[in-house]
């Protein structure tokens, strides 16, 4: 549905940037730096920050500014920073969509409740749009449909920003950081919470957070467990625990009933994109965010992307560096310096990878890339190969005759939940595109 | 001779320590990938402190909470009744990142500050 009418009230400016949290924040710092002149953010909620200024807890910020801050204190230091310039925000404000109106001009469709809906337009644009939560549905656990049943997140916004307690008796599902954060703040409000309950056989939050969440409250974590059912008419009365096998099915004969009135999900994160597939940008299936080259920029020329839109981060200090570097490329962009179109490699994830960003480039140079682990491992090698095929054959796995491995890597630990950060020098990376000579590569993770 | 294994909680990269605790003191401490996991290992060991954060009630037009902090870390001990004091007392905006809400005092060893500016 594109709604974009060329009779609405039109604004311009140089570079949008739509969302104004920590990515978007930044990436607006950063261009203003560096000289752009007419920036706007849209931001849809009355305030800036983003997720911020609901994660009260600390630990935001040790990297960019060496100091352990709070999730409002790293937003407010960027929201002091960017009101010093004559950066416009417009706050309250929804993009609706996107589309090009030439080749150099990109239109954002965007509505508010006082000017109704407004275009837009601008030379380039960076999508900061955050991610959301996965919900119950998406984890299709059986049972009623009590209230009760809360997204992390929501709960979070509940209690550090609108003052209200979802209940006193609470079951969190999912160990990723969010849901120990909550354990944690939870308690501390009064509530009795009753444990931790993790799918797979690891927790995919960081360990410090393990430590200062669960085991400082004497909360129990229970690995390889779920949710099988949910009972209450109105309100949440109880939960089945069960536990599950090796491929994640519960095991029959192990359910117990836990009584509780509130059941907190901490299930994941997808990148926000519903604005960016208006504007046809090619969604990748791994991160759910968009397709990016080196410079973060989608396949759409002049669109780029960053923060948790684009992959979902574990650390905001890394949504500041990647949306510093956005904005950076946004400007060499604007003043005609990105031109090469042609993919140099297309690297896909491999064995026991999850995300690997950015999935192609352009050009010759220093590379960065981040990679997410599937599961944890001690003692790994990253490496990257190519896969040779015999002449005149189908690249099918019967077909390939060598990998080749181009690149390799030693990593004392992995987890899944911390993103690694693999860097590869100019010299290198010449070695792997040649050897690559136009076809994929590929990245795997293995014990050595 | 006592030893203890540790995740250190200085920063996200999360160290594991193995510490050698001999007569009270500490003896030896492997695992740091920096300085910061000596000093966790010492105050883990004989005073544990952490930051605390939580929020309070703010007399706001926009706002109904103002989240605040613990100047630097206060000993795991003294969580609870800070926080208990802190259930008592709101704050009327404007209020300034930084601003002292709770003085210190000898329930609360440390100063809490207001994590971020709230304007009306």
């Amino acid at each position: 549905m594109i709604l974009i009418d060329k009779e609405h009230t039109n604004k311009e400016c140089s570079l949008a940037i739509v969302g104004g949290g920590p990515a978007g924040l930044s990436a607006a710092a950063r261009a203003w730096e560096l000289g752009i002149k007419d920036i706007m953010i849209i931001e849809r909620e009355p305030y800036l920050g983003g997720i911020l200024p609901q994660c009260i807890h600390s630990g935001f910020g040790t990297r960019i500014f060496n100091e352990e801050l709070t999730g409002p204190e790293y937003a407010q230091r960027f929201i002091d920073l960017v009101k010093k310039t004559k950066i416009k925000i417009i706050k309250n404000t929804f993009a609706l969509s996107i589309d090009k109106a030439s080749k150099r001009k990109i239109r954002i469709l965007t509505t508010n409740k006082y000017e109704g809906l407004v275009n837009i337009n601008a030379k380039s644009l960076v999508l900061a749009t955050g991610c959301r939560e996965r919900t119950r549905g998406q984890i299709l656990i059986p049972g009623n449909r009590p209230a009760g049943v809360f997204t992390a997140g929501f709960i979070q916004r509940l209690v550090n920003i609108e003052g209200y307690l979802p209940g006193k008796k609470i079951v969190i599902l999912g160990s990723g950081d969010i849901g120990l954060i909550m354990a944690r703040r939870l308690k501390l409000e009064g509530c009795d919470v009753q444990g931790v309950f993790e799918l797979m056989p690891f927790s995919t939050g960081l360990k410090r957070n393990i430590v200062q969440c669960l085991d400082d409250y004497d909360i129990p974590l229970y690995l390889s467990h779920t949710v099988t059912k949910i009972e209450g008419r109105g309100s949440l009365s109880s939960v089945i625990i069960s536990r599950v096998d090796n491929k994640l099915k519960p095991i029959k004969g192990t359910e117990r009933k836990i009584k509780c009135d509130t059941l907190l999900l901490s299930v994941g994160l997808i990148p926000e994109n519903e604005l960016a597939k208006t504007a046809g940008i090619l969604i990748d299936a791994n991160t759910q965010g968009p397709e990016v080259d080196e410079n973060f920029q989608t396949n759409i020329d002049g669109i780029f992307s960053c923060g948790n839109s684009l992959f979902v981060n574990d650390l905001v200090d890394n949504v500041t560096d990647d949306a510093f570097l956005a904005a950076e490329k946004a400007f060499a962009y604007m003043n005609g310096k990105i031109i090469s179109r042609n993919i140099l490699v297309r690297i896909l994830p491999g064995e026991n990878i999850a995300q690997i960003i950015p999935q192609k480039i352009y050009s010759l140079g220093n590379v960065s890339l981040w990679v997410r682990a599937k599961i944890p491992l001690k003692n790994a090698v990253f490496e990257i190969f190519t896969e040779n095929i015999r002449d005149g054959f189908d690249k099918k796995p019967d077909n390939i005759i060598e990998n080749k491995i181009l690149f390799s890597k030693k990593l004392r630990f992995v987890f899944p939940g911390e993103l690694i950060k693999i860097n590869i020098a100019k010299d290198d990376f010449k070695d792997i595109a040649d050897a690559a000579n136009g076809f994929d590569i590929k990245a795997l993770l293995r014990i050595k | 001779m006592e030893n203890k294994k540790l995740t250190c909680i200085s920063c996200p990269e999360g160290c594991i320590l193995d510490a050698v605790i001999d007569d009270c003191r500490i003896s030896s401490i492997s695992g740091n990938k920096c300085k910061k996991g000596l000093v966790f290992a010492e105050t883990e060991i004989f005073n544990p402190t952490r930051i605390l954060t939580t929020t309070i009630r703010i007399d706001s037009e926009d706002y109904s909470r103002l989240p605040v902090r613990s100047s630097v870390a206060v000993p795991k001990n003294d969580i609870f009744t800070i926080i208990s004091e802190l259930k008592k007392i709101k704050v009327k905006a404007p209020i300034k990142m930084g601003d002292i809400v709770l003085k210190k005092s000898s329930s609360a060893k440390t100063a809490i500050i207001a994590s971020m500016s709230i304007e009306k």
